[in-house]
């Protein structure tokens, strides 16, 4: 007896999952977008996958057999004076029961941003199922279009959208922000936060570049370039090419591929006044060449010379554009004297938000063209136009 | 019967019994407190751990083959055994349901949402029964068994987050300033005292001349592992967003980014499931186990169910709300350090200033 008892009080835990809910009862979330109506409400878009339609291929890439008929994901729409309020009018039409746990993508859409996501945001980091490492988006178009998703390469916004961050499809911008990055900044120093900024391409959904917010609310948004030298500046580009202009040829451009980049920055205090002076080192291959010259070592030394000079300029562009154009730290150089320099942090940060206009700093760029790829004289260099 | 336990399997006991509620509600708490210094405030709590094993060894060489609790009679005489058998029996008790109802707020909203909370305390207290009944032997073979498990998955879960972290965090050390790394030192130097259980389980050592050894490598791995899936942790989801949340380190543990193993929280609920478990065992054996000392029954099992009982009851009426928890847990801290740390320093002295035979 005494060994059945246990036996027999093992049973009370195998009653299985008695509550289990099928695939089919699920509704799968995998975007969420919101956007503001009027001045009170919010509208919540949810894309939901067809499970139908997506059986066996994956659902960027056409949809197998049956794909081309039935759509791949649905959007369904609720409007209330909170986001949980939105979501319960969507789930009091839905057969299936919404399930937050593959969620993405989160999209805010332009009037909501304006007026400033925090109180969304509470709702998207407390409830039960979304994951910290879904992907945040910023648009200005309509946030339904780009869920609903009619393009031609991808058909499935969510999809295009991980599928670009994984693989990092697109070079310049592989700084797309995960939601716990996305808060995280929004809390530190500056309460600085940036999101991929969405927009429409011709027939595609692309991304066009990084909108950045304060407190929350939209206040800019960078394009690819500026983003690009954005993040220079935070050293988290290692990518992207950049174009230099011919020295005897208008409108002509080499384009050089940059392999590797790394930033480095040094803090100083004079006068009771930071100073931050930034080194970044690259490393870049020719990619193109119009110039019609043979590419010698003394060619490259200039190039390198050239491509120094634009960079420093770009990124030099950017930083005028924090301290003068919006007076607003969004290049951090608060979070980086913070970290270099925590003393003299201490001394200006009471004024911070005054001082930070005047700051000075420099750029030095040190680049190193490594090689020419596969062609060392272009073809330009060997017809007659050249040797003119 | 007699009781013994491999050296092994206590320095298993003890690891899990600290590590596991050391990663659930405490980080959140030092890394809040302390920002980017949060490895000092864990250091300053393992230096306090390791002046508890020193406290305790130095009894242990003293009074050779007996616990707290005996070594209290042999100074005090029987007030003292039954003034500190009380004593360490309610310490014992609260870690208890603590832990019952850590592991309750961490299995109902995350993965039973739908269940009442009372039945996840019910079935816990349950097995708990079962398995105190059966003994140390089978509490130590239960170490054995599960320290792999939480080791490896620990390890396959720091791997896969580790894409995604990124590692600027740790300047300004002193960010908050050395008043927030003593505050956040709080919850590090609570579970690293609670080494003081091994003061129980030296008498039933199976190698008595490895005590020092058995008490110190548990500490020792500790402050490393944990130190490392703090720092995983703060990589991943940063100092701020790691400082908000109820469970950080599960968060973290669901953001691998590789395409094949994605979501490996279930993993670390397993390790809380296990460890945490595990943790509810040994402290309702010592429960009992100083019950039995503190009245010289002649078997600890008697006392088993009835501090089951007692213990979901408390678990389960004493907080209001998670919060409720979170913030008993705040003020906690120098209770529990009175009984691990000044109660075996008191018996230490005392023992020296009057000179007693054994």
């Amino acid at each position: 007896m005494k060994k059945v008892i246990p036996i027999l009080l093992i049973l009370i835990f195998l009653t299985g999952c008695w509550d289990k809910i099928e695939l089919e009862d699920q509704a799968i979330i995998s975007a969420i977008g919101v956007d503001q109506i009027g001045k009170e409400k919010v509208k919540v878009f949810l894309q939901i996958l067809n499970p139908e339609a997506l059986g066996g291929a994956s659902p960027g890439g056409g949809g197998g057999g049956g794909g081309e008929k039935k759509k791949g994901v649905f959007v369904v729409t609720g409007t209330g004076r909170t986001m949980a309020e939105a979501i319960e009018k969507i789930s009091t039409s839905s057969p299936r029961r919404l399930f937050m746990g593959q969620t993405k993508v989160i999209i805010f859409g332009g009037e909501l941003r304006k007026k400033g996501i925090t109180p969304v945001l509470d709702w998207i980091e407390r409830v039960y199922g979304i994951r910290y490492n879904a992907l945040v988006f910023t648009t200005k178009e309509d946030v339904n279009k780009i869920m609903e998703g009619k393009f031609e390469l991808g058909k499935v916004s969510f999809y295009t959208l991980t599928r670009m961050n994984l693989l990092q499809t697109i070079q310049t911008v592989p700084f797309t922000q995960t939601l716990t990055k996305f808060i995280n900044n929004m809390l530190l120093t500056e309460h600085i936060s940036y999101a991929g900024e969405l927009g429409l391409k011709g027939k595609n959904l692309a991304i066009k570049g990084l909108g950045v917010f304060q407190n929350g609310v939209f206040i800019q948004s960078l394009n690819l370039e500026q983003t690009m030298d954005f993040m220079r500046l935070n050293n988290f580009a290692h990518d992207g090419i950049i174009p230099l202009p011919c020295p005897n040829k208008k409108g002509s451009y080499i384009t050089v591929r940059i392999e590797n980049e790394d930033t480095t920055y040094t803090t100083e205090m004079k006068n009771g006044k930071p100073r931050l002076d930034f080194e970044i080192n690259t490393v870049a291959l020719v990619e193109s060449t119009q110039c019609g010259k043979r590419l010698t070592e003394k060619e490259l030394k200039n190039m390198e010379k050239e491509l120094n000079k634009v960079m420093q300029k770009r990124v030099k562009s950017v930083i005028k554009m924090a301290q003068k154009d919006l007076k607003i730290d969004f290049v951090g150089f608060g979070d980086k004297l913070k970290r270099k320099n925590f003393t003299a942090w201490k001394e200006v940060q009471e004024n911070w938000g005054t001082l930070f206009p005047s700051i000075e700093s420099s750029v030095k760029v040190k680049s190193t063209i490594r090689g020419v790829e596969w062609i060392t004289d272009p073809i330009s260099a060997n017809t007659n136009e050249d040797t003119k | 019967m007699k009781r013994t336990i491999h050296c092994r399997q206590l320095i298993f006991l003890l690891l899990l019994n600290s590590l596991s509620t050391g990663l659930m509600l405490p980080p959140a708490l030092i890394i809040k407190e302390a920002g980017p210094g949060f490895w000092l405030s864990c250091l300053m709590g393992n230096v306090l751990g390791n002046l508890v094993v020193i406290i305790i060894l130095l009894l242990a060489k003293k009074f050779p083959g007996k616990d707290p609790i005996e070594i209290s009679e042999s100074i005090f005489g029987k007030v003292g055994r039954i003034a500190f058998g009380l004593l360490f029996t309610f310490l014992f008790l609260e870690i208890h349901f603590l832990a019952l109802r850590e592991l309750g707020e961490f299995i109902k909203p995350l993965l039973l949402p739908r269940t009442p909370l009372f039945f996840v305390l019910l079935s816990t207290i349950l097995v708990s029964v079962y398995a105190v009944n059966s003994g140390l032997e089978i509490i130590g073979r239960m170490a054995d068994f599960i320290m792999p498990i939480v080791f490896f998955s620990l390890i396959i879960i720091l791997l896969i987050i580790s894409r995604s972290a990124q590692w600027n965090f740790f300047t300004p050390i002193l960010d908050h300033g050395w008043e927030g790394i003593i505050r956040g030192a709080n919850a590090p130097a609570l579970w690293c005292s609670e080494i003081f259980l091994g003061a129980f389980f030296l008498p039933y050592i199976k190698q008595q001349n490895k005590q020092a050894l058995c008490l110190f490598t548990p500490l020792f791995l500790e402050g490393i592992i944990s130190f490392i899936t703090l720092a995983f942790t703060i990589g991943v989801l940063g100092v701020e967003m790691a400082g908000r949340l109820k469970f950080p380190v599960f968060n973290a543990s669901s953001m691998g980014r590789a395409t094949l193993l994605q979501q490996m929280d279930i993993f670390m609920a397993a390790i809380w499931i296990l460890g945490v478990s595990l943790k509810i065992y040994i402290y309702h054996y010592v429960t009992a186990l100083s019950l039995q000392k503190t009245f010289n029954s002649q078997s600890y099992k008697p006392f088993v169910l009835p501090l089951a009982l007692l213990a979901g009851l408390f678990s389960y009426t004493l907080f209001n709300s998670d919060i409720d928890l979170i913030e008993f847990f705040k003020k906690a801290g120098v209770n529990i350090l009175f009984f691990t740390f000044m109660l075996p320093l008191l018996l230490l002295l005392s023992s020296f200033i009057r000179k007693v035979k054994r």
